[in-house]
């Protein structure tokens, strides 16, 4: 497959997850604790969205940096769900996710270039506060255990779908058009924000 | 797909299946609560629970508060299922304009499907899920599911089979190119559509025990064929995918005959039913190739190199995992 064509093919579960995320929330009960944890973060609106741009985000950055902001999102995810089944979660937890929304999806309209550790930093910050947030909601009933790792897996495919969408759709058009959705999300946390 | 991409690919599978493996690949053959008007207001109930794998799950009907069991309902365990027998008591009232339920649905993956038999020959039938594990026996008069709640079933199982989808990821795994991969998942489809249709008719009866060994057994052949390849050895599921994936297709479709099987589906509504599953089945497994091809591509563009020695890991991780629910489910066989 050509990789302009390879990407478009990555690119569909990106937007099938950030579509539906829009009008729907959260269909919990009856898919299992795994399942469970991984559509949580995907039909919660301020928890798909800055991973999506995070994704974008680290297809932005060159081939290195991405590869190494990619492995830090679902370990961010599983250290910040520890830590939200350790410690009670912080009064602005929502505040803190639709805030990463903002300047995630700013960084991705302005099509930042950002050092390795800054990139690294970026992506770990957010991702651990969505972790938080996804096991802060945790009945008594879910499991942890296989929830936490659903939220990662979730976590991960979403980064590894969008990255890999933005390094293979390189036309001058398609990284506009990556910036214009980054600015979107940005928008959108805006908006929530002033909802809030 | 790269050669190095591939455990990538895998391992993120993998991820997906290792939490999902001690909650037991089949937790989602659904129960069944029939309820037979013998008399106005007395009906005999049969409370089907499947347990193909362990324990049957804490689930329980809850019928409305003015019905009364008067005596002690049998329960008997049979192969894959537990059956527990008995009469409700409803008095006047009856069951029309009441709600039913099912408690503890809603932590399950399971659903459940209701079939009431009136004496004057109407019949109600509801698919209850977890997310609404109740509903309200309605005044109109045979009532029956949709095509539809037959195609969210057939959805709900494939997805929610991690065994199956590790066998259709292992597939995808093995064949390179379009066309070689369009012709083994063909072939996997027709080979599990025949025999879902035989089983389902009544044509083939196979027990789902053995079957749901033989599933596992299958993914374990892929898994060794795989490291065989490796090892530079390609044997005929390299040359001829779709010959494989025919035959072991013949096997998956006894394991979705089960869920069909397991509702025990009105006569006449058998040809809707099969149809409907059977398309929620395939839609499913489109959805599933659709989100594994699009991670092979995003991670072939991202050229990721893993080191060598992670090669084997993902398969000798599929055939570890495989193997436990086989030798699991032999237990259950002749334990």
């Amino acid at each position: 497959m050509r990789k302009p064509r390879r990407a478009a093919v990555a690119c569909a579960p990106l937007l099938a997850v950030v579509w539906p995320a829009a009008a729907e929330a959260h269909p919990m009960a009856g898919v299992g604790d795994f399942y469970a944890g991984m559509l949580h973060p995907l039909t919660t609106v301020e928890h798909v969205l800055p991973l999506a741009a995070l994704g974008l985000l680290a297809g932005q950055q060159p081939r290195g940096t991405t590869l190494r902001v990619i492995p830090a999102v679902p370990v961010a995810l599983i250290a910040g769900a520890a830590l939200a089944l350790a410690l009670p979660a912080p009064p602005d937890l929502q505040a803190i996710t639709v805030g990463s929304m903002v300047a995630l999806g700013a960084l991705v309209a302005l099509a930042a270039s950002l050092p390795p550790v800054v990139a690294v930093a970026a992506a770990a910050l957010p991702a651990a506060a969505i972790g938080w947030a996804n096991a802060a909601e945790l009945g008594g009933q879910v499991a942890a255990a296989r929830f936490v790792p659903g939220v990662a897996l979730a976590g991960l495919l979403v980064v590894i779908y969008g990255a890999g969408c933005v390094r293979g759709l390189r036309a001058p058009w398609m990284r506009m058009a990556f910036r214009v959705l980054g600015s979107w999300i940005a928008a959108l946390g805006v908006m929530t924000l002033g909802l809030q | 797909m790269r050669r190095a991409a591939r455990p990538f690919a895998v391992s993120v599978g993998l991820l997906l299946a290792l939490p999902a493996a001690p909650a037991r690949a089949h937790t989602s053959l659904p129960a069944y609560l029939g309820l037979n008007e013998l008399a106005p207001g007395t009906f005999a109930v049969i409370w089907r629970i499947p347990a193909v794998e362990g324990p049957p799950p804490a689930i329980v009907p809850v019928l409305p508060a003015h019905c009364t069991v008067p005596d002690i309902p049998t329960e008997v365990e049979l192969p894959g299922s537990v059956v527990t027998n008995g009469v409700v008591a409803c008095g006047e009232t009856g069951l029309a304009g009441q709600t039913i339920g099912i408690d503890g649905l809603r932590v399950t993956i399971m659903d459940t499907l209701v079939r009431i038999q009136f004496a004057d020959g109407n019949s109600v039938t509801q698919i209850l899920r977890p997310q609404e594990p109740s509903f309200v026996v309605g005044a109109e008069s045979n009532r029956r599911v949709d095509g539809w709640g037959y195609f969210r079933l057939g959805v709900d199982h494939i997805l929610s089979g991690i065994d199956h989808l590790l066998f259709v990821f292992g597939v995808l795994w093995i064949v390179a190119g379009f066309r070689r991969l369009l012709k083994a998942i063909t072939a996997f489809t027709v080979a599990h559509s025949i025999t879902l249709g035989l089983a389902t008719l009544g044509f083939v009866r196979v027990p789902p025990a053995p079957v749901e060994a033989l599933v596992a057994l299958s993914i374990v052949f892929l898994a060794v064929e795989i490291t065989q390849r490796d090892r530079g050895a390609p044997s005929l599921t390299y040359r001829r995918p779709w010959v494989v994936a025919f035959a072991f297709g013949l096997l998956h479709g006894f394991g979705f005959a089960g869920t069909l099987s397991q509702i025990g589906i009105p006569p006449g509504d058998i040809p809707l039913a099969l149809l409907s599953f059977n398309v929620g089945v395939e839609v499913g497994q489109i959805a599933f190739i659709t989100a594994a091809l699009a991670l092979f591509a995003a991670l072939r563009t991202l050229e990721v190199r893993p080191h060598p020695w992670m090669q084997s890991v993902p398969a000798y991780t599929i055939g570890s995992l495989a193997s436990f629910w086989f030798l699991q489910r032999c237990a259950i066989v002749f334990g």
